[in-house]
C-alpha cells in the first residue's frame, strides 16, 4: 500500500467533504433570532448546536446560551440544546469560570421551573457536582415537604449520587416499602449499605422476587459483606432450578472480586461449575462460566 | 542451520507485539553449515486467516515489502530487519500471524516468531471475541468498585485537577497519557486487548447493544444482557451506569464530523493552537451528546466506561491530523503552542500531574494512582511523561513508541 497516496486521497476527501460547508452560527445571529416573533424551536435548536464555541467566540456564545436557557418565552426543546451546549462548554473550567456562578444560580432557579423537562435536566446536571440546593430539593419532595420536581424514581437516582449524602435513611425506608421501579433504585442508592446486608441476602435468595431485583441485592451484598455474598452467590450458581440470568450475574460477579474469588475458586466448586457449563443451554452462564475457569482455574 | 529471531521487547510469556510502526529485530544464525561465509534466506509472515500482515525493511520506513531477501553472515553476526503490522491488516489475537525465515533457494524453514499486531480498532469492528476480552478486562481492573480502575474516576476529577486536563492545550496530551496509562493497564490483565474507539460521528450499532456498552433505560439506567461482565459494574454510588438516552443503535449525534474537526470550513488546520478547539466540538458535543447521566460531566463522566471510548477516539482524531499534516516533532512550534500564556501544566515541558505526583497549590496537592503504567514492548513515555513525550507516540521523528496505534492511522516517515 502506498502510504503517501492513501494520505493524499485523504486530503482530498476531506476537502470534498468540508468544502462550501456554511460557517458556524454567530453568538449575534442566535440571539436575534430567539428574540424574533417569527421563531421556530426547530430552526433555533439547529443554530445552537452549530454556534462556535471556540476561543474568540466562547464568551459571547455562552452568554448567548445562558440568555436562551433562562428565557421562558422560548419552547423547552431549545432551552435544552442550550442547556446542552453550556454542558460543552463546561468542559473547559477555566474559560467557564467566569460564568460559572451565574450559571449554578441559573440552574438552581430552573430546579422549579413550569417545564417538567427543563425541571428533570437540570436537577440531573445540579446533581452530577452533589449540589446541596438540588438535594434538599429533591430531598423534600421524597418527605412529601413539598410537591416532587420529578418522579420519585427519578429522585432517588438523582439524590443517591452522592455518596456522601443524607438520604440513605429515606432509601433505606423505599427499599423496603417501595414498589417497581421506586424500590428499584431505592436499592441501587444503597449499593454498599452495610445495615441493609440482611435485607439484600433476604431478597436475593427470594424466589418470588423478580429476577432483576434479585440480581440488584445480590450485587449489593457483594459490595456489603463479601463473605455473606460468597455464601449466596455460591448457593445462586450451583442450583439448578434457580434463574439463569441470576446464576451467570452470581459467576461473574465472582469472577471480577478478588475477595470472593478466592474463598470459592476451589477444585471442587470448580468442577461442580463446569459440569454446569458442559450441561446447560444458557449462553450468558456457559459463557460466564467460562471466564470464571480462564481467569480462576487456570 | 538455525536462525535466532530477536525482537526488541517480550513480555513474562516472552511474547512479543508490534504496531504499524516497525521495530529493530535482530537475526542470528546458529549451527551455521560449515564452509561458507553467508546464507542467503527470505524473511515473510505466515498469516492465519483472518490475522495480522506483517512487512519488513532493512531500514526505519513506512514503505517495508511482504518478503525480504538477505545473506546472514555464518559468523554469527546479528542483521537488522525493521518488522511492523502491514497497514490494515492488524491482529485479532495472539499468534494469528508469525514471522518465518527460510532458506533461499531450499525454502527451509529455520526460524520462527508468533506474534500480534496489536491495534486499537474501531468498537463497530470488534470481533464478538475482542469485545468480550476488553469487557471481561474492564471489570477485572474496577472490581466491585474498589480495584484499579478507582484510581482512573480519581485523576478526572472536578477542582484542580479538572484543571490539568482540560484547562488548556495540555487537554489532548494530558489525555493520550491518561489512555495509555488505562490500557496498560487493561493489558496487563489480558496483553491482548486494545482500547477501542467510538466513531462518534457515525452510528455505532454494536456498540450501542446490550451485548457491548448497554442500552439506558427511560430512567438513565444502563441495561445489560444475561452475564455481561459490566453487570455489576460500581462506579461511586451504587451498582449500575447512569447514561442519558441520547444515543441508540440508529443515532448519529449532532457534532463536527472527522472531517470538518481536521480541515473546517475546506482549510486544514495548520497547527495545534487551532485544532485543539476540537475540546468544545466534536469533544464536548460527544459528551452531551448522551443528553444526561455521569458521561455528560467532567467529574463523574470515568464512572462510564463508554468515556474512554469516546475519548480514544478524540485522541485518534489527533493522531490522524498529525498524519495527515505530518507534524509530530515536539519541537515544531505547530505540534503544540507557545509556552506564553499558558498555565503551568499546559507548556510543552510541563511534566503531566498525577504522574509526576503532588504539586504546590495552585496545582493539586494529591496525586492517585503513581506513575504511568510500564509497558514490557517499549521504555516510553516513562513514569512521569512530559507533554512533549505525548506528541509523537508512533515514533515518527524520535527513536522511541509507545506501541500503540490506530487501525487506520498509519506509520508515515
Amino acid at each position: 500500500m502506498d502510504i503517501e497516496a492513501l494520505r493524499k486521497q485523504y486530503l482530498a476527501e476531506l476537502k470534498a467533504e468540508t468544502a462550501g460547508a456554511p460557517p458556524p452560527a454567530t453568538s449575534e445571529k442566535v440571539a436575534e433570532y430567539a428574540a424574533s416573533d417569527k421563531r421556530d424551536d426547530g430552526k433555533l435548536c439547529e443554530m445552537i448546536a452549530s454556534l462556535s464555541l471556540d476561543k474568540e467566540n466562547y464568551a459571547a456564545s455562552v452568554r448567548t446560551l445562558l440568555d436562551v436557557l433562562a428565557n421562558g418565552a422560548i419552547g423547552s426543546i431549545a432551552r435544552l440544546a442550550a442547556l446542552r451546549q453550556l454542558g460543552s462548554a463546561e468542559f473547559h473550567a477555566v474559560r467557564f469560570a467566569p460564568f460559572h456562578a451565574e450559571y449554578i444560580a441559573l440552574l438552581r432557579r430552573l430546579a422549579q421551573d413550569a417545564d417538567k423537562d427543563i425541571r428533570a435536566a437540570v436537577l440531573e446536571r445540579l446533581t452530577l457536582t452533589n449540589d446541596s440546593e438540588a438535594q434538599k430539593l429533591l430531598r423534600e419532595g421524597l418527605e412529601n415537604v413539598r410537591k416532587a420536581l420529578v418522579p420519585a424514581a427519578k429522585a432517588v437516582q438523582l439524590l443517591a449520587r452522592d455518596d456522601h449524602g443524607s438520604g440513605t435513611a429515606i432509601f433505606r425506608r423505599l427499599a423496603a416499602e417501595a414498589k417497581g421501579r421506586v424500590r428499584e433504585q431505592a436499592l441501587r442508592a444503597l449499593s454498599s449499605d452495610p445495615r441493609s446486608a440482611a435485607l439484600f441476602e433476604q431478597i436475593a435468595a427470594n424466589k418470588d422476587e423478580k429476577t432483576p431485583i434479585r440480581e440488584i441485592a445480590a450485587l449489593n451484598l457483594r459490595n456489603a459483606s463479601a463473605t455473606r455474598f460468597a455464601k449466596l452467590a455460591r448457593k445462586l450458581a450451583l442450583d439448578d432450578d434457580d434463574d439463569d440470568r441470576l446464576r451467570a450475574a452470581a459467576v461473574s460477579a465472582i469472577t471480577h472480586t478478588g475477595e470472593v474469588a478466592a474463598k470459592l475458586a476451589t477444585s471442587r466448586f470448580g468442577e461442580a461449575l463446569k459440569s454446569i457449563g458442559d450441561s446447560t443451554t444458557s449462553r450468558a452462564l456457559k459463557s460466564s462460566i467460562r471466564r470464571f475457569a480462564k481467569a480462576h482455574l487456570g | 542451520m538455525n536462525v535466532e529471531i530477536k525482537f526488541p521487547s517480550y513480555d513474562a510469556q516472552q511474547r512479543t507485539y508490534v504496531t504499524w510502526r516497525p521495530v529493530e529485530v535482530k537475526l542470528r544464525v546458529t549451527a551455521p553449515p560449515p564452509g561458507v561465509a553467508n546464507v542467503a534466506v527470505t524473511v515473510s509472515a505466515k498469516s492465519l486467516s483472518p490475522g495480522g500482515k506483517l512487512r519488513f525493511a532493512t531500514t526505519l520506513t513506512h514503505l517495508g515489502t511482504p518478503t525480504l531477501n538477505l545473506n546472514l553472515p555464518t559468523s554469527g553476526a546479528q542483521v537488522s530487519v525493521w518488522v511492523g503490522g502491514e497497514f490494515q491488516a492488524p491482529s485479532s489475537k495472539y499468534g494469528d500471524v508469525t514471522m518465518e525465515v527460510r532458506t533461499n533457494p531450499g525454502n527451509q524453514l529455520v526460524g520462527s516468531q508468533p506474534t500480534m499486531v496489536r491495534i486499537r480498532k474501531n468498537a463497530e469492528a470488534l470481533s464478538t471475541v475482542e469485545r468480550d476480552r476488553f469487557l471481561t478486562a474492564m471489570a477485572t481492573l474496577n472490581g466491585s468498585g474498589a480495584g484499579p480502575y478507582k484510581n482512573f474516576r480519581d485523576m478526572h476529577v472536578g477542582g484542580a485537577p479538572d484543571a490539568e486536563a482540560h484547562g488548556g492545550p495540555g487537554f489532548l496530551p494530558w489525555h493520550r497519557a491518561y489512555l495509555l496509562d488505562l490500557e496498560r493497564e487493561l493489558q496487563k490483565i489480558d496483553a491482548e486487548v486494545t482500547l477501542p474507539y467510538w466513531r462518534f460521528d457515525k452510528a455505532a450499532r454494536n456498540l450501542f447493544s446490550r451485548n457491548f456498552i448497554g442500552l439506558p433505560n427511560f430512567l438513565g439506567q444502563v441495561q445489560f444482557n444475561a452475564g455481561h461482565p459490566l453487570l455489576g459494574w460500581v462506579a461511586v454510588s451504587g451498582v449500575g451506569i447512569q447514561r442519558g438516552n441520547g444515543n441508540g443503535p440508529t443515532t448519529v449525534p449532532a457534532l463536527n464530523t472527522e472531517a470538518q474537526t481536521l480541515q473546517p470550513g475546506g482549510v486544514l488546520h495548520p497547527n495545534y493552537a487551532s485544532f485543539r478547539d476540537m475540546q468544545f466540538t466534536p469533544h464536548g458535543s460527544a459528551h452531551m451528546s448522551n443528553g444526561s447521566g455521569w458521561i455528560t460531566n467532567p467529574a463523574t463522566a470515568p464512572r462510564d466506561p463508554l468515556f474512554y471510548l469516546l475519548h480514544c477516539n478524540v485522541d485518534r482524531l489527533w493522531a490522524k491530523w498529525q498524519w495527515a499534516t505530518k507534524i509530530h516533532n515536539p519541537t515544531d512550534p505547530k505540534a503544540f503552542t507557545p509556552a506564553a500564556g499558558f498555565p503551568p501544566g499546559h507548556r510543552l515541558n510541563d511534566a503531566l500531574w498525577p504522574w509526576c505526583g503532588p504539586l504546590a497549590p495552585p496545582r493539586p496537592t494529591t496525586a492517585p494512582g503513581g506513575g504511568l503504567a510500564a509497558s514490557p514492548m517499549t521504555a516510553v513515555p516513562g513514569v512521569s511523561p512530559k507533554i512533549r513525550d505525548m506528541i509523537d507516540y508512533l515514533g515518527t521523528v524520535s527513536p522511541t513508541h509507545q506501541a500503540f496505534a490506530y487501525d487506520d492511522v498509519p506509520f508515515q516517515n
